[in-house]
């Protein structure tokens, strides 16, 4: 019934690119979200404590961080299609291998290091890449779309490892995700994905040829279109962008990991604090694609700017109001500004900068979030260890977003963004 | 010591979290862990079916 009246419609074959993304997402979000339900598994398999096995998962973090720009890199210079089944591929069979590794050595090295290095390969940086070629009107929207499968995935694949672990053991689960990353999910990107609109004879957003040039054939320049990647470093809005960016992996790296620690020293329970976060889960995945929505009819720094102002209110409610209203409050107000800020900041670094760089600037402003993260962790442990509170490190985490906010809203996107400017008629090598 | 922090860090789900989760599931639904897997293995096959179905309905027929 819903295929028979797709059917009837005149499909962009850009929205089964941006529907195989969405699949990769989910798997690849979803299966390293699920690395925390093997912990305490591990540790009685093992016996070694959880900071031996959480240091894979950090390594992880930032091994994961600083591969974004280098894979963005390849995706630039030999197209993204490649760097991502190559990477899925080495993802699928690394996540299989799990299954038969006997200690913390093995989890680093396959998790840590391997699994974390490639999943860069599967990120925003190099996915935005291909996204970006096939949309231009509609480039918010596809991106979102996209995102939101990271959010469906781990709603899906973090509960499906969990039942698995207690039918199957952890060895099967990692097996079963393994194999089916591999058997469906890199045969789809070979099949369906094509690195940009011109493989088959088609134009961005589906525009049809016609004497009057269409919006993606005006091959308008940008005034940051460069040729290198290094001169968009000297230009304030390459630093607004992962200034933000850098805000936004403070603010979701601390609460990914301090979150329940809070909900615990505040004396609520797990069980309202797991009915919290899933709420918070369900609201993002409709929060990413509203905004994506919003994002192609309105300017893309003012929603980037109101996301942050936004995360900063449920932050300041975790303070101001009493925890169990707070912790509503910020499932509520914190969704919705939850995952908002990766398809803006991609769909701005594209549209400022063009498409020959965009997977090493989005590469770097997402290594620039990792860092942001690790750092927070660091510090909200530190602060509730000095003061017995988690008050100082959320009251950082207002202050950074209200910076993060204004920095956003500062961005000159009237003029220097494609979708702002006149059509030039030059020849455009970097669009 | 900071260090000691960060090796608390990671970007996968809280297990206690996720334990919570799960219980709260098994409790509203009343199924078993076998059950559970049965539906969530259906959700998962059902995204690159409906790509796939997706595929045939518009492009495959039109070329």
């Amino acid at each position: 019934m819903i295929m028979k009246k797709l059917s009837n419609k005149n499909f962009f074959y850009g929205w089964l690119i941006v529907l195989s993304l969405f699949f990769t997402s989910f798997l690849t979000i979803g299966s390293r979200q699920g690395f925390g339900v093997f912990v305490k598994t591990w540790e009685d398999d093992w016996q070694v404590t959880t900071a031996a096995i959480s240091f894979a998962a950090s390594m992880g973090w930032l091994v994961n961080g600083f591969s974004q720009p280098l894979l963005g890199r390849l995706a630039d210079l030999y197209g993204a299609r490649i760097v991502i089944v190559i990477s899925l591929t080495i993802m699928s069979i690394s996540t299989a291998l799990i299954s038969l590794i006997n200690s913390v050595f093995g989890l680093l090295i396959l998790y840590g290091f391997i699994t974390a290095f490639f999943s860069g390969g599967v990120s925003p940086a190099t996915v935005g890449v291909i996204v970006s070629k096939w949309f231009v009107k509609k480039r918010g929207t596809a991106m979102a779309i996209v995102m939101s499968g990271g959010s469906v995935g781990s709603l899906v694949i973090v509960p499906f490892l969990s039942f698995s672990l207690i039918e199957f053991g952890w060895r099967y689960s990692w097996m079963i995700l393994g194999v089916f990353s591999l058997l469906i999910g890199v045969p789809l990107m070979l099949l369906f994905v094509k690195n940009k609109p011109e493989e088959l004879s088609m134009l961005p957003d589906g525009e049809i040829k016609a004497n009057k040039k269409t919006l993606s054939e005006k091959q308008i320049i940008g005034p940051y279109f460069f040729s290198s990647w290094i001169s968009s470093l000297k230009t304030k809005p390459m630093w607004n962008l992962s200034l933000s960016y850098f805000v936004c992996g403070i603010t979701t790296g601390s609460i990914s990991v301090h979150f329940i620690r809070w909900a615990l020293s505040e004396d609520i329970g797990t069980g309202t604090a797991a009915l919290a976060f899933g709420i918070l889960s369900i609201i993002n995945a409709i929060g990413v694609i509203f905004i994506g929505l919003l994002s192609d009819k309105f300017q893309r720094k003012n929603l980037l700017g109101i996301v942050y102002l936004v995360r900063g209110l449920a932050f300041a409610s975790i303070i101001i109001l009493p925890s169990n209203y707070a912790i509503w409050s910020f499932a509520i107000i914190g969704g919705a500004s939850w995952l908002a800020t990766v398809p803006l900041t991609a769909s701005l670094t594209s549209d400022i900068y063009g498409l020959k760089n965009m997977g090493t600037l989005f590469g770097i402003s997402s290594m620039s979030h990792q860092i942001g993260g690790a750092g927070a962790v660091i510090f909200f442990g530190w602060s509730f260890t000095k003061w017995g509170t988690y008050d100082y490190a959320f009251l950082l985490g207002v202050i950074t977003l209200l910076f993060a906010g204004f920095v956003s809203l500062s961005l000159p996107e009237k003029s220097k963004s494609i979708r702002y400017i006149k059509e030039t008629g030059v020849t455009n090598n970097a669009l | 010591m900071p260090y000691n922090y960060l090796l608390h860090h990671s970007e996968s789900v809280d297990p206690e979290l996720i334990e919570a989760i799960i219980d709260k599931i098994m409790n509203v639904t009343g199924f078993s862990a076998f059950t559970m897997i049965m539906i969530l293995i259906i959700l998962m096959v059902s995204v690159p079916l409906f790509i796939i179905m997706f595929y045939f309905t518009n492009f495959k027929r039109n070329n």
